[in-house]
């Protein structure tokens, strides 16, 4: 795992390497620098609308429904992909995710976190519970890296180079991940973009337990405080 | 101090513990709200980690959901009040709740879903979960999240409270919570402009270290959380550093104060 294994800002990078990258098949959005600009409340304003939506889905509404599909398909495919790597399984845990969505829409309460946490929470648990319950977990993976290197041509169609707002959080998460120790980050990014268990990323960082317990707790703290979640 | 339970915030919301100790955790869940309120503010973190990551959406999945979408029926709405009990459509019984509560089912956690249903009571909402810090004392007040801020929750929390001065008379006052690494900063600090940041260190017989980097809100508050536990630091301190903080402090000292 490296720096380059998060998208970062320069979208020419991004489709020059893309193709090449077996390290990481989920790459995603290209963070076209956008200056001045500062994330917190657009952030805000986003998730109050997101909020609104589903309320309006949890009535039944499907407009509604698809619109919170647009805005949130790119992230919940982008982290599963991440962890699963392989297309089409990735694509299958998009579905019941958001499926998902649809029918427990009911029961969201905006009170305990935002829709996007909602979303990110469920798309991330259920990747990881189909990684965990592959046993040839790196045979698995070995293979895909080779398949997924190929693009296919219907993700490129949907390119989402315009969406300011998300790049613009590409670019503090990538600074924010930056500002971590080298073994937060490494830690952090071995459980959250892979999948791995800590004791799975004890193992493969050579630590002790402990110290990957206390390190992904310290630097998902800075992160939180760098990107202003706790506020 | 902070016991290891604490410490499981982290990789939990990262979903990365498996087996007993998921199960463990979630047990401690049940009565620590700070790891509640924290596992919810890593979660919120996650998701802007899983916003970084996003990618092109291929033609036909939406298609493919909104197909699936027109043949799945909605879980009905959970009613606050009693005999919510007898929701027919959720489709697992729910053993370890108790009527009239949320225990929505395993999508319906939007704060912390659990792998596997457990123990749904400590979720039932941030709100009770936040009854707030317990702690051996035993108060209790129930809040909501929309009523407190972590700040405001940490004013409220048992702790130590330390008064750090500065040129001209300006003082801050920085309340620990006891058992966590959480603090409450009352400074009254100005604005910084996004370039710089505030930056707490705490200063033993090793010289300065590296507490937080934080952003005070509207009023100069904050609720900071220290990057690593401090057992019996001498003194405190605040500066003003690049953002993103630095390894020792940049003169001049803005605030300080003996720790207590």
């Amino acid at each position: 795992m490296n720096a380059n294994d998060v998208p970062d800002g320069d979208p020419a990078l991004h489709l020059a390497t893309s193709a090449e990258d077996s390290g990481s098949a989920a790459r995603g959005t290209p963070g076209r620098p956008l200056p001045g600009a500062r994330p917190a409340e657009p952030r805000r304003a986003e998730d109050v609308h997101a909020a609104d939506l589903m309320r309006r889905v949890a009535r039944g509404d499907e407009q509604a429904f698809e619109a919170l599909f647009r805005q949130f398909a790119p992230t919940v495919l982008g982290i599963v992909r991440r962890v699963l790597r392989d297309p089409s399984q990735s694509e299958e845990v998009t579905q019941e995710v958001f499926v998902e969505v649809w029918r427990t829409a009911t029961r969201y309460d905006h009170d305990r976190g935002s829709v996007a946490a909602f979303l990110a929470t469920m798309a991330h648990r259920r990747a990881v519970d189909r990684v965990r319950s592959e046993q040839a977990h790196l045979d698995r993976q070995d293979r895909v890296a080779a398949e997924s290197s190929v693009i296919d041509l219907d993700h490129v169609e949907h390119e989402v180079l315009d969406d300011a707002e998300r790049q613009l959080v590409g670019r503090r998460v990538r600074g924010a991940l930056d500002s971590l120790t080298e073994l937060q980050r490494e830690a952090i990014e071995l459980a959250y973009y892979r999948g791995y268990s800590y004791p799975q990323v004890a193992q493969l960082l050579d630590v002790p337990l402990g110290t990957v317990k206390t390190r992904i707790r310290d630097g998902m703290i800075r992160l939180r405080d760098q990107l202003g979640v706790n506020q | 101090m902070i016991t290891n339970d604490h410490l499981l915030a982290g990789p939990y919301a990262l979903d990365a513990i498996d087996g007993d100790e998921l199960i463990a955790f979630e047990d401690h869940l049940d009565d620590c709200a700070t790891c509640v309120l924290e596992v919810a503010e890593f979660r919120e973190t996650a998701a802007l980690l899983a916003q970084g990551a996003a990618q092109p959406v291929p033609t036909g999945l939406l298609g493919r959901v909104m197909a699936e979408v027109r043949t799945t029926a909605q879980l009905p709405p959970l009613v606050a009040d009693a005999g919510s009990s007898d929701d027919t459509s959720v489709h697992e019984p729910a053993p370890d709740v108790e009527p009239a509560v949320d225990d929505a089912d395993d999508g319906g956690h939007n704060v912390v879903p659990f792998r596997r249903r457990l123990r749904p009571r400590w979720l039932i909402s941030v709100a009770a979960a936040l009854v707030v810090l317990l702690g051996a004392v035993g108060a209790i007040t129930v809040v909501t999240r929309n009523q407190q801020s972590p700040y405001e929750l940490a004013v409220e929390a048992p702790g130590r409270t330390s008064t750090l001065a500065g040129d001209g008379g300006t003082t801050a006052d920085l309340k620990r919570v006891d058992g966590s690494t959480d603090a409450a900063l009352t400074a009254n600090l100005p604005a910084l402009p996004s370039d710089k940041t505030y930056q707490l260190w705490f200063i033993d017989g090793g010289g300065p270290h590296s507490a937080t980097t934080f952003t005070p809100d509207d009023q100069g508050n904050v609720r900071v959380s220290f990057s690593q536990p401090v057992e019996d630091p001498a003194a405190f301190g605040i500066t003003v550093e690049p953002a993103g903080g630095s390894v020792a402090p940049t003169p001049p000292i803005l605030l300080q104060g003996a720790a207590t």
